[in-house]
């Protein structure tokens, strides 16, 4: 009985063995075919890194969602100057080590001539040595990113995506100019987060220098926020402006709405997602915030076009704010790969968003690139919620300059 | 002073979830030798099955019952399947095969119900009010389904034949043995009856956070701390630690930096074993050639 | 260490392996954009390494690495960004993390393997809310840039993220690997694996398990700091994202899929976790899955990892030649007898030695000496206390309180630590040949020295062929019988020329040709001048090696003389075989039908033969008694009759359904339960429940003396000796047995007790219920039981009734040597004429 154990056990072994290596030689034999189709003239190859799983999964896969959508429909449509765009993605975890790999196998094997709308701030900056610096690949519409990496403006290197630091200026005057006097900034505390944080008193002091601004840091991924909301309610500030994760948020506003604490509360745009309302239901009702995109449930037909094509191409996936930011970033790649004649290089494409001074993709505000200017907008969509749902409150709007 | 009940509360609140979880954890750990790191998100499992039911008009209480069931039929599966064929005091592999199916079950729950946050519903709604403070009627049904829990734990375990063949079991497998007790059936109850205890403290700790696929991961470290700090091999160890963690992290947030909990909570904990390395409550064993 | 020249070869290769690397990188077979990973790999693998080294050579598992790997990375950018040279980068990360590693190995030593976890994983989370924080120096979750690290040697300058820093790391980590290969080979290696794999034994020579720990742990955290500081030139960029703690779960995933504790295992584990998103995505299932999936696989099908798994084959391959490592006998030993020391100067002195353990005194006042080139054996019942002086002899009472003096060489011994009493020149050996498992039989005698060169090695060589281990030098114990197993616990407690050997039973559990062996090996060690205390309960083999012999029951001296007179002091002589004034023998009984009967049992643990060819019956209403000196087979027996061990030959019959009911040896109760619960534990084993269980209590209680009965709720762990003998056997009798089994019922004991606890078996014996007694003094056997048989290492020598005058001399002879060799005439006879 115990011999038979043993050989079964070590049969089972070699069998695992054998299957690992079978699959490795399968993954490898994949890469290469992989390879063979790079670098067609009837397509425009271009990769991107997403966070599918982890611990940011929420952002990579519906950011994938939408950007799919929008090729799928631009390719059903007879693709970009009859080129059909392939957009190969890889799961990065959220990993820098593993951008760093998914990069060079984009850039050395697949031969992507450009990173679009990939996941990430500081697995790209660890991508960039060897694809900004080394490979000259462009890397476009990055959803996060940093101030630093559009002062000065780095070759390859363009954005969509309103920094985190103008949300905060743009969240701040809206405030200020609905007559709050006293503002608390709760905030999570890493730095990302304090950063942010930090800009809303210079913002808020210029357009009412007589405000004041408070800050208060919570702990990341707090979830128990009685503590917090007794500390706000000594405060007694007149508006409350939180920088914190959708989760976090939804907890401050439950937490609120218990205590009986309600003040005008406005946030940036991580907080104006589908989650926020569905973590704190009638909490969040009569939340102001600011988006990227104008918002999923907006008449305009841009926005509607989103939607037609959410329910055809990807039915059964959450046609939200991050799929529309996906979507977005979609669009303005492919409106900018348009005006390209001839053969869409990473070359080409640099040159045309540096040429691209007025980029309209309808659903997020107008883009405007330049050589000297590599992020295409400052500005930013107002959101309310109302009856539970996010509703878009006049036009785009562009906060007022900050030092 | 009405902050400082607040902060109490909502802490005791907390530690009541840290001190379920630890007890299932102590629970199950004492009848089979395995730290069982899974036990999280097989509870997370249920807890969708749970969600799905609500969303569809079930009862919220069915709904806690049904992630009871799930979560005890998965634990039972995954023992049977992985866990037995590891054989006797592999207590290393064991817990990192846990890991491993703690792994998969997140990436499972990940892949069928999506990692967009989802809203739990409150087993309660409403609140209390007293002398400015409002005290969620949830937190307190918190505590006292978790003293209700632990008080039922406590019956089977001094006043039932049961509890004391489980004990029994638990002092030692080989005289178990010599009277006749059945250890396979003992360690299977005692598996049903911890991951019971992980879904009931899931169900109490979801409405708070929210559901995603790795919710449960900090509130096992902190049951993981409770238990450690209460020594690993006693159930009132498990009930105290974590009613200590939850108490001291609000209190550490609150009053000292909320920037620095994690450093503060853990500190103190290993101070703690240092100066009584085998935690509060636990035995010492000496080791006889 | 030694390099000899296969180890220098072995060493060689790592190097070797990353020069073809890097040639491979610089000519282009690797394409380019594999280089990264390639450089990755490297990284990883020394911090599998260190991971998988110090669990498999200190038993430390710690997920506190992403911790260590982050402090070296972020040295890295710290010191580019305040242009420090690459050399004083280095030496920072690898100093800070060689000091946190000693602290937490230090801190750690204390605790179980489990609390270990939970102190590397505090310590990475704490790191992470550090470097979270101290956003000034580390950037906080933004993460700062490796730009460039300037050699101060004037050896160049490494750009982060660059093709130089590919090769650096894969350079850097040949390097490692090949430092670990001689590290494998070296005394220290050997030293760690020995404390780790069994600290008390570990102690015994000279080995401080908390020393040990701390230094492996500083060297692991070192490295991989310094893999860190590779890390961040690699990537050119650090951010907390990688060094959460599911890299943690991750590096020890790689850690056992490659093989713990071995250096090829490691660049597997590093190569598994740098591919591990490819092969991923390959099979098209989600990262984690297919990690979870391969920690399963790997712990249930190759448990200890791919690498020792495939390397097994091939190493059974080279090792055809020497198949039985049995076959060998050793060099011939020295004289038969050796000459009676007459009067050498005294090695070792004790006076009034005690030792307690809480309440309980487990050597009361024990006062000897012992001459050089003398051989004492000390002799007495199970739990006289024997053990506990050799103990205290070795220093390892653990928490027990000693007092009293012992002088040995002229020093104080008691004071000194365990560790110490080797180097003073103490070695010892174990009853159970407590032999470090994981080390090769070379090795665990090696162990015993810091340093190895080639002359200890030869003299370990020829330690290991005198006593007859050479050809099996290079096995794991686990593959030797027994026997091989206790010559490596001598020769291990030999190998540095101790002048006092003290030996824990060296003689149980080995067969008569293994036992002749040992005598000749005692003897030969006393002709070459060292002094021996030597335990045993096989007294035959034990008198022909011993000069003087020692007498010990209940914690002290009660005898003393030479092998030949010492058994003909009355009060040692009873200790063994008992007294039994006063008690009335109780009425012949035939007994009736049949109950058990075994048929030519026998039963083996794992090499080592308790029992063999054993013919029983057990009759209805009979008191059989088992007698036998410790070590005979009784409690095997015990097992085999009640029914719960099975034996490894022959078979069992009972009586239809029958109820057997064990209290076993030392009463074996739950001590945390109370009186009531141990009863009703018991009945529901036997699924009696409800109305019949309450009923079942109340009779059993009846049955108990009233002292006990009025404490029910009380915990059995507070009761006396007697008392708990007394509920041990009320649990058997709660299910109502057809036969109960009790084996050793008076061990430790108070005379008085005894009593009380034999008149309450007899009197349940006559009222009727089958009993079978085994008990270690024959003259109490004789005195209760109906029938007789004496147990003789493993076999039944006679088997009779007390009734018969001429069974108890026959009986005596048997108990003592095996076989009624003193009336050789009336052995056939008593064999025959036993019951009916």
């Amino acid at each position: 009985m115990f011999r038979t154990t043993r050989r079964y056990r070590r049969a089972a072994g070699s069998l695992a063995v054998l299957a690992a290596v079978a699959l490795t030689a399968n993954a490898c034999a994949g890469q290469d075919s992989a390879g063979a189709t790079g670098g067609s003239s009837s397509e425009i190859h271009i990769g991107a890194w997403l966070p599918l799983t982890g611990a940011t999964a929420t952002y990579g896969v519906a950011e994938k969602v939408g950007a799919d959508a929008y090729f799928k429909m631009v390719n059903a449509q007879g693709g970009i100057n009859g080129r059909k765009i392939k957009w190969t993605v890889k799961d990065n975890a959220a990993d820098p080590q593993q951008t760093v790999q998914i990069a060079r196998e984009l850039v050395g094997q697949d031969k992507v001539v450009a990173i679009v709308n990939a996941n990430g701030t500081s697995q790209a900056e660890a991508a960039f040595p060897f694809v900004l610096n080394q490979s000259k690949v462009p890397v476009l519409n990055e959803v996060g990113g940093a101030e630093n990496w559009y002062e000065p403006p780095r070759p390859g290197l363009f954005g969509t995506q309103t920094l985190y630091e103008d949300q905060a200026a743009a969240v701040a005057s809206w405030a200020v100019q609905d007559g709050a006097k006293k503002i608390l900034v709760v905030h999570s505390d890493p730095a990302a987060f304090v950063n942010v944080a930090k800009q809303v008193e210079p913002v808020a002091k210029k357009v009412d220098p007589s405000v004041r601004v408070d800050r208060l840091a919570v702990k990341y991924q707090t979830t128990d926020y009685t503590p917090v909301i007794s500390k706000v309610k000594a405060d007694k500030p007149d508006a409350v402006i939180v920088i914190l994760t959708s989760p976090e948020a939804a907890a401050y506003l439950k937490e609120a709405k218990l205590q009986g604490l309600s003040l005008p509360t406005y946030a940036y745009a991580p907080v104006a997602a589908e989650s926020t309302i569905a973590l704190a239901k009638d909490a969040a009702e009569g939340l102001k915030a600011v988006q990227l995109v104008k918002a999923p449930s907006d008449p305009d037909p841009a926005v509607k076009e989103f939607r037609t094509a959410m329910a055809k191409y990807e039915p059964g996936q959450d046609a939200g704010f991050l799929a529309l930011w996906g979507w977005s970033n979609a669009k303005v790649f492919a409106e900018i790969a348009k005006t390209i004649k001839g053969p869409v290089t990473s070359q080409a494409l640099t040159a045309a968003y540096q040429k691209a001074s007025s980029v309209d993709p309808g659903v997020s505000p107008v883009m405007k690139f330049s050589a000297g200017d590599h992020l295409g907008t400052r500005s930013v969509q107002r959101v309310v919620v109302k009856k539970g749902v996010w509703t878009s409150v006049g036009d785009f709007y562009t906060p007022p300059a900050r030092d | 002073m009405s902050q400082f009940l607040l902060v109490l509360v909502s802490g005791v609140a907390s530690g009541a979830v840290y001190g379920l979880m630890g007890l299932g954890l102590v629970i199950i750990y004492r009848a089979t030798d395995v730290v069982n790191f899974a036990m999280a998100s097989l509870a997370t499992l249920g807890l969708y099955v749970a969600l799905s039911l609500h969303d569809r008009g079930v009862a919220t209480l069915l709904g806690v019952l049904a992630a009871v069931v799930i979560t005890v039929t998965a634990g039972l599966v995954v023992r049977e399947a992985v866990i037995r064929p590891l054989g006797q005091g592999q207590l290393f592999s064991a817990l990192v095969v846990t890991m491993g199916v703690s792994l998969i079950a997140e990436s499972v729950a990940g892949s069928i119900w999506g990692n967009q946050p989802k809203s739990f519903p409150n087993l309660i709604d409403g609140s209390v009010r007293w002398s400015g403070a409002a005290l969620p009627v949830q937190s307190l049904l918190t505590i006292a389904v978790a003293a209700v829990a632990m008080a039922l734990v406590g019956y089977l375990f001094t006043r039932t034949t049961l509890g004391s063949a489980m004990r029994a079991a638990a002092e030692s497998a080989d005289t178990a043995r010599v009277v006749g007790l059945s250890s396979q059936r003992l360690a299977r109850i005692s598996w049903a009856l911890g991951l019971g205890l992980a879904a009931l403290s899931a169900c109490l700790y979801a409405p708070r956070s929210g559901l995603v696929p790795t919710a449960l991961v900090a509130p096992l470290f902190r049951a993981f701390a409770g238990i450690f700090l209460g020594g690993l091999t006693s159930m009132y160890g498990a009930v105290v630690g974590g009613l200590t963690i939850g108490v001291l992290d609000n209190m550490a947030a609150n009053y000292i930096s909320a920037s620095f909990r994690d450093t503060f909570v853990f500190s103190f904990t290993v101070l703690v074993l240092l100066i009584r390395p085998q935690g509060m409550f636990g035995t010492r064993t000496f080791q006889r050639v | 260490m030694v390099f000899n020249r296969s180890l220098l070869a072995r060493a060689a290769l790592g190097p070797a392996a990353g020069a073809v690397l890097m040639v491979f990188m610089a000519s282009g077979a690797i394409p380019a954009y594999q280089m990264y990973s390639v450089g990755l790999a490297a990284v990883y693998a020394v911090v599998v390494l260190s991971v998988g080294l110090l669990a498999g050579w200190s038993g430390i598992w710690s997920v506190g690495h992403p911790a260590f790997f982050a402090i070296g990375a972020y040295f890295a950018a710290y010191g580019s960004g305040h242009d420090w040279p690459l050399e004083a980068v280095i030496l920072g990360a690898v100093a800070t993390g060689a000091a946190l590693g000693a602290f937490l190995g230090y801190a750690g030593a204390r605790f179980s393997v489990l609390y270990i976890a939970l102190l590397t994983l505090a310590f990475t989370m704490v790191t992470l809310e550090l470097i979270n924080r101290w956003s000034s120096v580390t950037g906080g979750d933004q993460g700062v840039p490796v730009l460039q690290l300037r050699s101060g040697l004037g050896l160049g300058t490494v750009l982060g993220g660059s093709t130089e820093a590919q090769y650096l790391a894969v350079g850097a980590a040949a390097v490692v690997l090949a430092l670990a290969v001689p590290a494998a080979a070296s005394g220290l290696r050997m030293r760690l694996v020995a404390a780790k794999s069994h600290p008390l034994a570990a102690r015994t020579i000279g080995i401080a398990p908390e020393a040990q720990s701390s230094l492996s742990f500083a060297v692991s955290g070192a490295c991989t700091c310094f893999a860190g500081v590779l890390l961040g030139l690699l990537t050119g960029f650090v951010s907390p994202d990688p060094f959460s703690l599911n890299f943690g779960i991750s590096l020890i995933a790689a850690c056992v899929l490659g093989g713990v504790g071995t250096i090829l295992g490691a660049v597997a584990g590093g190569i598994y976790l740098t591919w591990n998103p490819s092969l991923s995505s390959a099979v098209g299932l989600p990262q984690p899955v297919v990690q979870g999936i391969v920690l399963i696989a790997v712990l249930l099908f190759l448990p200890g990892g791919v690498v020792p798994f495939l390397a097994k084959p091939a190493r059974t391959l080279l090792r055809r030649v020497p198949r039985r490592p049995h076959a060998e006998t050793p060099a011939d030993p020295s004289p038969n007898q050796a000459p009676a020391p007459t009067g050498g100067p005294v090695l070792l002195n004790l006076e009034h030695v005690s030792v307690s353990y809480g309440g309980l005194k487990a050597l009361e006042d024990a006062s000897l000496t012992l001459r050089q080139n003398e051989i004492l054996a000390v002799i007495g019942p199970n739990g006289a206390g024997k053990t506990t002086l050799l103990n205290a002899l070795s220093g390892l009472t653990g928490n027990g309180r000693v007092s009293g003096t012992a002088d040995f060489a002229g020093r104080p011994l008691l004071k000194a630590r365990a560790t110490a009493r080797r180097r003073m020149g103490i070695g010892r050996t174990f009853q159970h040949a407590e032999v470090f498992s994981e080390l090769t039989v070379a090795e665990n005698v090696l162990c015993t020295r810091r340093r190895i060169t080639p002359r200890r090695r030869a003299e370990v060589a020829r330690l290991l062929h005198s006593v007859g281990l050479a050809d099996v030098a290079d096995r794991r114990p686990a593959e030797l019988p027994f026997g091989l197993q206790k010559r490596l616990d001598l020769a291990r407690a030999m190998a540095e020329e101790p002048q006092l050997l003290v030996l824990d039973e060296p003689f149980g559990g080995l067969d008569a040709g293994e036992r002749a062996l040992l005598a000749g090996h005692i003897r030969r060690l006393h002709a070459d001048g060292t002094a021996v205390v030597v335990i045993d309960h096989v007294l035959d083999d034990l008198f022909s090696v011993a000069h003087r012999v020692l007498a010990f029951d209940f914690g002290r001296t009660i005898g003393e003389g030479t092998p030949d007179t010492v058994l003909q002091d009355p009060e040692v002589r009873s200790s063994y075989l008992g007294s039994v004034e006063g008690r009335t023998r109780p009425p012949e009984h035939t007994g009736g039908r049949s109950m058990v009967r075994l048929h030519g049992v026998g039963h083996a643990y794992g090499g080592v033969v308790a029992l063999r060819d054993v013919d029983l019956d057990v009759r209805q209403g009979v008191v059989l008694g088992i007698a036998g000196a410790n070590g005979a087979g009784k409690s095997t027996l015990a097992g085999i009759l009640h029914g719960s061990l099975a034996p490894t030959h022959g078979n069992r019959e009972t009586a239809g359904a029958l109820r057997t009911s064990l209290a076993p040896e030392g009463r074996a109760l739950f001590k945390t339960l109370s009186l009531r619960e141990n009863l009703e534990v018991a009945a529901y084993a036997a699924g009696i429940t409800g109305a019949p269980l309450r009923a079942r209590l109340e009779e059993t209680m009846q049955w108990l003396p009233p002292r006990l009965r009025d404490r029910m709720s009380a915990p059995a762990g507070g009761l006396s000796g007697g008392e708990q003998q007394m509920l041990a056997i009320a649990r058997a009798l709660i299910v109502s047995p057809d036969i109960l089994i009790v084996d050793e019922p008076a061990l430790g004991l108070a005379p008085a007790l005894v009593d009380e606890v034999y008149d309450r078996l007899s009197g349940l014996a006559r009222d009727g219920l089958t009993v079978v007694l085994l008990e270690q003094l024959l003259s109490r056997a004789l005195s209760v039981c109906h029938e007789v048989a004496v147990l003789h290492e493993g076999v039944v020598a006679v088997h009779g009734r007390p009734g018969d005058p001429a069974f108890e001399a026959l009986a005596e002879a048997a108990y003592f040597n095996g076989g009624p060799t003193l009336a050789p005439g009336t052995a056939a006879t008593a064999q025959t004429s036993q019951v009916n």
